[in-house]
């Protein structure tokens, strides 16, 4: 199976989803003139690497921003990793924030309420 | 709630800092008007205080460029939105305030959606936010449903939004306020 690799801009996010080891990382600000366009090759990424790998998938999200329609792509992809942890898959997100980020630290700490795999919010 | 147009004159009257816009609203302008508020804010506002306007604005700017009904064409085929936009600081408060032209068979439907939004408690609103994340996009909706939601809850304010008509158009005016 093909990495996905993705290079930040100003409004896309930085993707690296490594289908050797399944570290992936998302990370940047995301407001994109068609978000469906952009999240949709990675949310069926994610449904090839199940189907296909079955090992254990670590999300790296670093992000700074997103807007609301990246927001729902984003739980859409999350509820993806919840569906295959349920299934007995591995599944582990560590959500980073800048120390100053409440913003983003309280996104993370939303979703981490509704996911029953192992979660670690990280100040840096 | 709904201001009456000399209310909304008065809220306005700031002088500290004040930027306004007028015209397309697409992607290529959010993305310029986002470099323009982190060389302009980022230093100056809370962190806090400066993710909420960034969401606040990005989501009104791209509201203009997805629904106005004003639009103009761009050179790839597609069209975007027209509209009015500014941004007032003082010391004590932000305001951030949009106007643009609404399809008048629309704004009623939308009225009554923002009035439900703004009679819930933070309680309430987190709960339905939860609820739209996981459910398909209203079929009127381009973005993902959650963008009004989302500004109330970040700023702990309501939006106010006033429908204006003059002559044959209709027009819906959003101000959201962030607190200091």
């Amino acid at each position: 199976m093909d990495n996905l690799l993705l290079s930040k801009t100003k409004n896309t996010l930085g993707v690296n989803f490594d289908a050797n080891n399944g570290i992936l990382e998302l990370s940047g600000s995301s407001y994109p003139e068609n978000t469906t366009e952009f999240f949709r090759p990675l949310i069926d990424w994610i449904q090839k690497y199940f189907l296909n790998v079955t090992g254990k998938l670590t999300l790296n999200i670093k992000i700074d921003y997103l807007n609301s329609s990246s927001i729902k792509y984003l739980s859409d992809m999350i509820d993806k990793l919840e569906n295959y942890h349920k299934s007995g898959g591995t599944v582990e997100i560590n959500w980073y924030h800048k120390e100053d980020d409440e913003d983003i630290m309280e996104m993370g700490e939303e979703i981490k309420e509704d996911v029953s795999f192992k979660f670690t919010i990280i100040s840096v | 709630m709904i201001l009456e147009e000399s209310e909304l004159a008065r809220t306005s009257a700031f002088t500290d800092f004040n930027y306004e816009y007028a015209g397309v609203c697409d992607n290529k302008f959010l993305v310029t008007f986002t470099e323009y508020l982190s060389a302009n804010f980022e230093l100056v506002m809370s962190p806090k205080e400066f993710k909420t306007v960034l969401f606040c604005a990005n989501e009104m700017l791209q509201n203009i460029g997805f629904y106005s009904f004003e639009r103009e064409a761009l050179s790839d085929s597609k069209d975007t939105g027209k509209g009015k936009f500014s941004l007032k600081c003082t010391g004590s408060e932000i305001v951030i305030y949009s106007e643009n032209q609404i399809d008048p068979e629309q704004h009623e439907r939308l009225a009554a959606k923002l009035q439900m939004y703004n009679a819930l408690n933070a309680d309430e609103l987190k709960a339905l936010y939860k609820q739209m994340i996981k459910t398909e996009s209203p079929e009127d909706s381009k973005g993902g449903g959650i963008g009004f939601i989302e500004m109330i809850r970040k700023s702990k304010n309501p939006i106010i939004y006033m429908i204006r008509k003059a002559e044959n158009t209709t027009y819906i005016s959003f101000q959201i306020t962030i607190r200091r």
